[in-house]
């Protein structure tokens, strides 16, 4: 199977990118190669030069875009996945929301975690807050989370998560908000009560509206999954549901910009987040 | 020290038609398909 | 119908949220008394997070108002109006062709390029006509796009066409040409292209010459593309390895020479891109009967597999 040149590695994801709004850096040039030689074989394409023109050119419903999309992206779900992501919400965009309700005596703050899953991005935010933010106690704090799965829902109720979900928390975090019992660990109730867990589809558009004033909307992941139009009407609601001064935080690979640009693009050090001025 | 230049553009041909030029001149180049894609790569 | 008035209604709230909705559930009635509305609020609106709901309810209109309307958008000094003028149109598919058809000859130079731009992405019966008009058109601008679309959605009808235009005065066209002639040329091509370029082609053509190379060369033509790499800038090293990969993909039994040992080598060590030296590793899997090459590749793939350093 011939490897991707530098001309077909350049078509590929600028392909990627204005479909799925995915970015992809030169050093995952390895790991492309790989899904796209699966869908290859899959197909009966033994000349790259042929399954890329198909995709660009021979699949007007973005199914094979999307059987790629599956392959490329990774599902697994672990607490604090996207750590550099979470720092920048932590270090830059949390505290800035945080004194400008100060300044204006609100003492609320609402985050919401859509496509929730299980609910290992919902306590994940959770422990953030009770950190960064220890005032939180004394806030009218909220953090909403929502999935379209009553099953992961009640999943998520339970708080409870194997040794793989927790690989990436920092261990000054484990004790303070985890409980173990063995082989697993349940998030301490005053961490977990930040957290509320709601069934919401995001294609609902009453429920939809019915989201509003949140000042933090996370959505990471999900949003690869679904078709031009849908991921454009659930990014639309989300600009509707934030509070002016709210962020959108998408997967670190998924392209706000390329969906709206209804938000703004803000720089903090090399973190890219997006806001709603 | 090599100046770099960013080019927007949404035709591929444009763009590496500009990058080859701007390198045959000595500047390193970044490309962008569109706005969007140009502010993230700034 | 009433709730369509109230909708039409609220597209001049000054709640912002309101003026979305309003936009989106006229966009969900899908009547063609939307259109006109919703294309009126444009101008005014200042919301960049309206104007998009606006946009994305029309494209949720199935009226062909919306087609014309979006023409005529084409014209706007708005440049964020024109590009989503060209994205709606776009998202109609084939049925906007017999439309941009008739509107072509009357547009100026920026709406004819950007007719153009809405048919890279839609294709039917009809679009030769345009493509033949723009091929003669006066503003370079226009020939280009068009060289570039059919290129890439090779046309092969218009192979001689764009043969012909190699020779252009204008830089520019010519690399449009060689670039469309990669993917719809032939062994042809190469002849027409090399009697333009007597001898030397320009530095800045090279890559777009390159793929034509690459495409429709000979076994022989390995060697050109092998000289050029010590005595090219190292910016040309991707589209010469594209071309020497290429032509042995086409030619299996093509021999590389000995002499592309230090110079691959050297890029597999230094080269600005993973993916750059995993092709130069590549390549060197081809020259193993020259000493040395063995062991370096030995040393060298278990480091650039994987996405490693």
């Amino acid at each position: 199977m011939p490897e991707l040149s530098s001309d077909q590695f350049d078509k590929l994801t600028r392909k990627i990118y204005s479909e799925l709004g995915l970015q992809f850096e030169e050093n995952k040039g390895y790991f492309l190669q790989k899904c796209v030689e699966k869908r290859m074989e899959k197909l009966g394409f033994d000349d790259p030069q042929k399954y890329l023109f198909m995709l660009c050119y021979a699949d007007p419903d973005g199914v094979e875009m999307q059987a790629l999309a599956n392959l490329i992206t990774t599902n697994e779900t672990y607490m604090f996945r996207e750590y550099e992501q979470l720092a920048a919400f932590a270090d830059y965009c949390l505290p800035e929301v945080l004194s400008a309700k100060e300044a204006r005596a609100e003492h609320t703050l609402r985050i919401w975690s859509a496509g929730c899953a299980s609910g290992e991005e919902a306590y994940t935010l959770a422990i953030i807050l009770r950190e960064v933010f220890p005032q939180s106690q004394f806030w009218n704090c909220e953090i909403v989370a929502t999935d379209i799965d009553q099953n992961v829902l009640n999943q998520a109720a339970r708080a409870r998560y194997g040794s793989r979900s927790v690989h990436e928390v920092p261990p000054e975090y484990m004790a303070r908000h985890l409980i173990a019992h063995g082989d697993s660990y349940t998030v301490r109730p005053s961490t977990a009560n930040l957290v509320r867990l709601e069934h919401l589809n995001l294609h609902d558009r009453i429920a939809m509206r019915a989201m509003k004033n949140f000042d933090f909307v996370f959505c990471r992941n999900v949003l690869i999954y679904f078709d031009d139009r849908s991921r454009k009407m659930v990014v639309d609601h989300f600009y509707n549901a934030l509070n002016p001064g709210g962020y959108v935080f998408l997967g670190h690979s998924e392209s706000v910009g390329r969906i709206s640009t209804a938000f703004k693009l803000r720089r903090f050090g090399t973190h890219l987040v997006y806001v709603k001025e | 020290m090599k100046k770099t230049v960013l080019i927007v553009d949404d035709s591929e041909f444009v763009r590496n038609y500009h990058a080859y030029i701007l390198q045959q001149a000595s500047f390193d180049v970044i490309t962008a398909m569109d706005g969007s894609d140009g502010l993230e790569k700034l | 119908m009433i709730e369509l008035d109230e909708h039409i209604g609220k597209l001049e709230s000054a709640d912002e949220a309101e003026r979305i909705y309003a936009a989106e559930d006229i966009g969900y009635a899908n009547r063609a008394e939307g259109v006109p509305p919703l294309l009126e609020r444009l101008p005014a609106e200042s919301s960049r997070a309206v104007r998009e709901a606006i946009f994305a309810a029309l494209e949720n209109i199935e009226d062909d108002a919306v087609i014309q309307g979006a023409i005529r958008l084409l014209r706007s000094d708005d440049s964020f109006l024109r590009n989503q003028a060209v994205d709606l149109l776009r998202s109609r598919g084939p049925r906007v062709i017999a439309s941009l058809s008739l509107a072509f000859p009357e547009a100026d130079s920026d709406q004819r390029k950007l007719i153009l731009d809405v048919l890279a992405s839609v294709d039917g019966p009809g679009t030769s006509g345009i493509y033949e008009r723009a091929l003669a058109d006066s503003d370079v601008n226009v020939v280009i796009t068009a060289v570039e679309s059919l290129g890439n959605a090779r046309k092969t009808e218009f192979r001689a066409h764009i043969e012909e235009a190699v020779g252009a005065w204008h830089p520019m066209l010519t690399g449009a040409c060689l670039e469309a002639l990669a993917q719809i040329g032939n062994a042809h091509s190469l002849e027409v292209i090399r009697s333009h370029a007597a001898g030397s082609v320009a530095d800045f053509l090279l890559p777009s010459y390159l793929k034509v190379l690459g495409a429709h060369g000979e076994e022989s033509d390995v060697a050109e593309a092998a000289g050029m790499l010590d005595s090219r800038g190292a910016h040309l090293h991707a589209p010469i390895l594209d071309a020497i990969a290429m032509l042995r993909q086409r030619h299996p039994s093509a021999l590389l020479p000995e002499s592309l040992v230090d110079p691959l080598e050297r890029i597999v060590r230094i080269g600005n891109s993973p993916i750059l030296r995993r092709q130069a590793l590549h390549l060197l899997e081809g020259l193993t009967k020259q000493e040395g090459v063995v062991e370096f590749l030995a040393a060298w793939q278990p480091r650039l597999e994987n996405d490693g350093a």
